[in-house]
């Protein structure tokens, strides 16, 4: 028995002009995995190919040990997926699409429902099309949750919600998270989210995985630091990680926090995910160019 | 399972991608309107019945490959979600059947209506009503229509069910011009009875006129339910296939 909910072994994916490259993945039971990256990095389209939504090239992707091919009818009533775009039509009202999707879930929670629209303050009985851009991400939560999935995958579900939604969304998360055993892979742009809730955190950038690494150890490995132009030296822009200038100063990551302390003129600070998702595909691109 | 079925069913349709955008629309129209001109030499009047089956299997395609799949989402084996693909398309074209018909029979209620009324008021003899419904009544040009529709519908619907774009696309484009130069021929190959014999060909009349007077039509009936018999269960078994096939594409 694995104790990964999500494996993802060498996949391979090409859509047009862009292309998944060799990508290995592991989601731990029981943990929630932030999944980073700009625009057009491949985050959806990673979802899409884990959903066998997308052909493959190569590669293999298993939930749970098993993969979706010839077993779609076990593995997909274990899984719930939010898309950044609600995937429901929006001429139909909740509790009708509800009754079109129940009867192939066994483990369909009609309670649960009515008790997350109650708690998202969603109308059963309005049409989608009436709902806001946050009330429609709401519901294509509540969608993901009712039929009770041991992994749910999430693409940007938080983009369109106010911070009050956004805040109670992660919260039903984690309380998901401390009451069941699920595991979760939440793609986002707002990093912040992921420092609240995410055990790991995976940087993809144009169809490559960065780094994939416990949120922990990354806070804990990387630097935020600024150095005054002119105690800049090749010696430290070696040890640099995503330099960027300013008028000023020079900022970046490092890695070797230890062998620039103590240099004088230099100031550090803890990195977020944020500054480690910019210094680090910044840095790419500035190779690529 | 008949509430499972009536629900996927639902699922289906719902997936439908919506004409919303102007350009849509605009393909949408164009494209019907070539078809339509283009078969109205080979049918005539009864190029309704075509563009009908052609329209259904348009929508599924639209289906299969829209950005809307709640379908997809759905707990149950790749072959069922093709076997109601089937279904769907066959639902979907005696649905537009229904609402054209009953358009139809509404209309011709209501010339005959008219006839009458008229004929009363003027005092002349009302007109036989076998004269007004003759056309629709003969079985060989149904059955016709029938077999041609039911082939677009599975063939079409089976390379709609192709995950790879190039066969779906390539399936599609070669059956609708092989389709269409096959009926081309058969228009023109026809022998139509005339008086002084038979062997006599036009290009003025549709094939549903020609099949009307043509001694070969019960000839032409077996060998297109003969087609029929063969490619039906071969277009399932290749739409199941295609559906079913691995994530991997090799």
């Amino acid at each position: 028995m694995t104790n990964n909910a999500l494996e993802i072994k060498n996949l391979n994916v090409s859509v047009g002009n862009f292309s998944i490259t060799d990508l290995n993945l592991n989601l731990e039971k029981g943990t929630i995995m932030g999944l980073v990256g700009k625009n057009g990095s491949g985050k959806t389209t990673l979802i899409k190919s884990i959903l066998d939504m997308v052909p493959r090239k190569s590669g293999e992707v298993l939930f749970n040990g098993i993969p979706m091919y010839g077993n779609e009818k076990t593995v997909k009533a274990k899984i719930g997926v939010v898309f950044d775009n609600l995937i429901f039509p929006l001429n139909l009202k909740p509790l009708k699409i509800k009754n079109m999707m129940s009867p192939f879930y066994e483990a369909f929670d009609h309670e649960k429902f009515s008790r997350l629209m109650k708690r998202f303050e969603l109308d059963p009985k309005k049409k989608l099309s009436a709902y806001s851009r946050g009330m429609q991400t709401k519901f294509g939560v509540v969608m993901a949750l009712c039929h009770n999935p041991d992994i749910i995958i999430l693409d940007e579900p938080t983009a369109g919600l106010d911070p009050v939604a956004r805040a109670d969304l992660l919260y039903l998360l984690m309380e998901l998270m401390q009451s069941e055993e699920k595991s979760i892979l939440f793609s986002t742009h707002i990093t912040s989210d992921l420092e609240k809730i995410a055990d790991y955190i995976t940087l993809i950038d144009n169809g490559e995985i960065i780094l994939s690494q416990s949120k922990d150890e990354l806070v804990e490995k990387y630097t935020l630091f600024s150095v005054e132009k002119e105690r800049m030296t090749e010696q430290l822009k070696s040890e640099i990680v995503g330099l960027r200038e300013t008028a000023f100063t020079f900022e970046g990551l490092t890695c070797n926090k230890n062998k620039i302390l103590g240099i004088p003129g230099i100031r550090t600070s803890r990195a977020s995910i944020e500054d480690i998702m910019v210094c680090l595909t910044g840095k790419r691109g500035e190779q690529d160019d | 399972m008949i509430k499972r079925i009536f629900a996927f069913q639902k699922l289906l349709l719902n997936s439908m991608p919506r004409l919303d955008k102007g350009s849509d629309i605009r393909t949408f129209i164009i494209l019907f309107t070539l078809i339509y001109i283009a078969i109205i030499p080979l049918f005539g009047m009864a190029s309704f019945n075509i563009i009908l089956p052609v329209a259904s299997v348009y929508l599924v395609y639209r289906i299969l490959n829209g950005d809307r799949k709640v379908f997809q989402l759905i707990p149950v084996s790749n072959s069922y979600v093709a076997e109601n693909v089937f279904l769907l398309s066959i639902i979907l074209t005696v649905f537009c059947y229904l609402v054209v018909w009953l358009l139809a029979w509404a209309g011709i209620g209501l010339i005959i209506v008219i006839v009458l009324i008229v004929s009363y008021v003027s005092g002349k003899a009302f007109p036989s009503g076998d004269s007004i419904i003759a056309s629709s009544s003969e079985w060989k040009n149904v059955l016709f229509s029938l077999m041609v529709f039911l082939i677009i519908i599975f063939v079409v619907t089976a390379f709609s069910l192709a995950k790879n774009k190039k066969v779906r696309l390539m399936g599609i484009t070669l059956f609708s011009v092989g389709g269409y130069a096959l009926m081309w021929l058969l228009k023109l190959s026809i022998p139509v009875a005339n008086d002084s014999g038979m062997g006599t060909l036009t290009l003025n009349c549709d094939i549903m006129q020609l099949f009307y007077t043509t001694a070969y039509a019960e000839t032409i009936l077996l060998w297109l339910g003969i087609a029929c018999l063969l490619i039906i269960p071969l277009s399932v078994i290749f739409g199941l296939k295609c559906y079913r096939q691995p994530p991997v594409s090799r």
